[in-house]
């Protein structure tokens, strides 16, 4: 196979199938005939919308992690819960390892995520091209699996119906921020394209 | 005639998935992708042990996970420690049945199934079971998808250890079954990370 042929073919990176490329359009996709696995699925202005995406996401991310999502009354006493107590209260208990899970899903990774993508795509789009972008790129989705904004929000849930018979349970102004952020993040992964970044620093290194 | 990466002579990046030909590829030497530097290989390299050293440590962890009390929710000075199942139970008897459901599901049965579906699929290809390679491929998906989803009863603990401190009002203590869970759920995870999907749908002609 020359590398002609190569550039045509497509390989299922579930099940190692090797396919040919379809041209597809926008909103379309092509999956894996032997395995269903999504091939590719070409997105619009993938980069400009994810750039977006990441701004909003980082604007977000200080409200939500600092700010109370919710706020429980009791016997006159207000208490507050964010996302960074809720780890220091983990860490004060001596269960440092918990701790770190809950910074880890609940607040680094998901910020780490957005400044890995606010960097990558301001790089695509002034046609910069430091050394270190595809690792960064890399990085991001080494890191993505470990993000896990949307658990965490089922588990706001939970605790809150759990204590309403206790106490008296309100939404804080963090909480409008998390949910903003979580679809943001989603957003994002919604419209990023993988292949054509990839592309896009392919040529980065070659022009 | 269905043609894989593997055998068309060609090897596929894990990371940035560049189909690229595999001039000089011996098992030894270190091969890396030239458009994201990734290091190649048609295969995860030893993802069966790997799978299995983490799917075996989360086995072990499983049992002090459910067994040992993850939190201790007292008020006015009263209160048990609750194990994971305890707490289930607690919340179907207050008259929360959809929400202890939901818990079951997240924390007891999730877990479970995945490691269960792991092993199912480690002697699968160990055994060269004839099983449907679709079927177990859909199965891998699935314990990929929900896997996060189990950290579920870490966080609901997180927020209650925070925001019911109130003394001898009422209070919330994380208890040691906590951090055995937390380990289990990341170390499943890791072991379906580690798992080459790949592998099922190797010797298909055989």
């Amino acid at each position: 196979m020359n590398s002609m042929q190569i550039e045509e073919m497509v390989a299922c990176h579930e099940c190692d199938l090797l396919v040919k490329k379809r041209p597809v359009a926008y909103g379309e996709k092509g999956c894996c005939p032997r395995c269903g696995n999504k091939l590719y699925e070409p997105k619009k202005d993938s980069v400009s919308r994810c750039m977006a995406m990441a701004m909003s996401g980082l604007i977000l991310i200080i409200p939500a992690n600092f700010l109370p999502l919710v706020t429980m009354e009791l016997l006159g006493r207000t208490e507050e819960d964010t996302l960074i107590s809720g780890v220091l209260a983990l860490y004060r208990e001596d269960y440092w390892f918990v701790a770190l899970i809950v910074f880890m899903a609940g607040s680094f990774v998901p910020f780490l995520k957005l400044l890995l993508m606010l960097f990558v795509t301001i790089c695509l789009k002034m046609n910069l091209r430091p050394r270190s972008l595809p690792w960064l790129f890399r990085f991001y989705h080494e890191v993505d699996t470990w993000g896990m904004l949307e658990v965490y929000l089922l588990a706001i849930l939970i605790a809150a119906v759990k204590l309403l018979d206790l106490a008296e349970i309100l939404p804080g102004v963090g909480l409008y921020c998390f949910v903003g952020l979580l679809l943001t993040t989603i957003l994002l992964s919604v419209n990023l394209d993988e292949a054509q970044f990839w592309k896009m620093i392919e040529d980065d290194k070659n022009g | 005639m269905i043609k894989t990466v593997k055998e068309a002579g060609l090897i596929q990046c894990d990371d940035c998935h560049k189909l690229l030909r595999l001039r000089s590829y011996k098992k030894r030497v270190k091969l890396s992708c030239p458009r994201c530097g990734s290091t190649l290989h048609q295969r995860i390299p030893n993802s069966l042990s790997h799978c299995w050293a983490y799917l075996i440590t989360s086995v072990i962890l499983f049992f002090p996970a459910n067994l040992l009390p993850i939190m201790t929710f007292s008020e006015f000075g009263n209160g048990e420690p609750n194990t994971i199942m305890s707490g289930v139970v607690l919340l179907v008897e207050e008259g929360m049945l959809p929400l202890g459901l939901l818990v079951f599901v997240a924390s007891i049965l999730v877990p479970l199934l995945k490691i269960i579906g792991l092993l199912f699929l480690l002697l699968s290809i160990h055994g060269r079971w004839n099983v449907s390679r679709r079927r177990r491929m859909i199965l891998y998906r699935i314990i990929e998808f929900v896997g996060r989803w189990s950290m579920l009863d870490i966080f609901v603990i997180t927020i209650l250890v925070a925001l019911v401190n109130l003394g001898a009002i009422a209070q919330v203590i994380p208890g040691v079954g906590a951090t055995a869970f937390g380990t289990v759920v990341i170390l499943t995870m890791l072991a379906a990370h580690k798992f080459d999907s790949r592998l099922i749908w190797d010797n298909i002609n055989d």
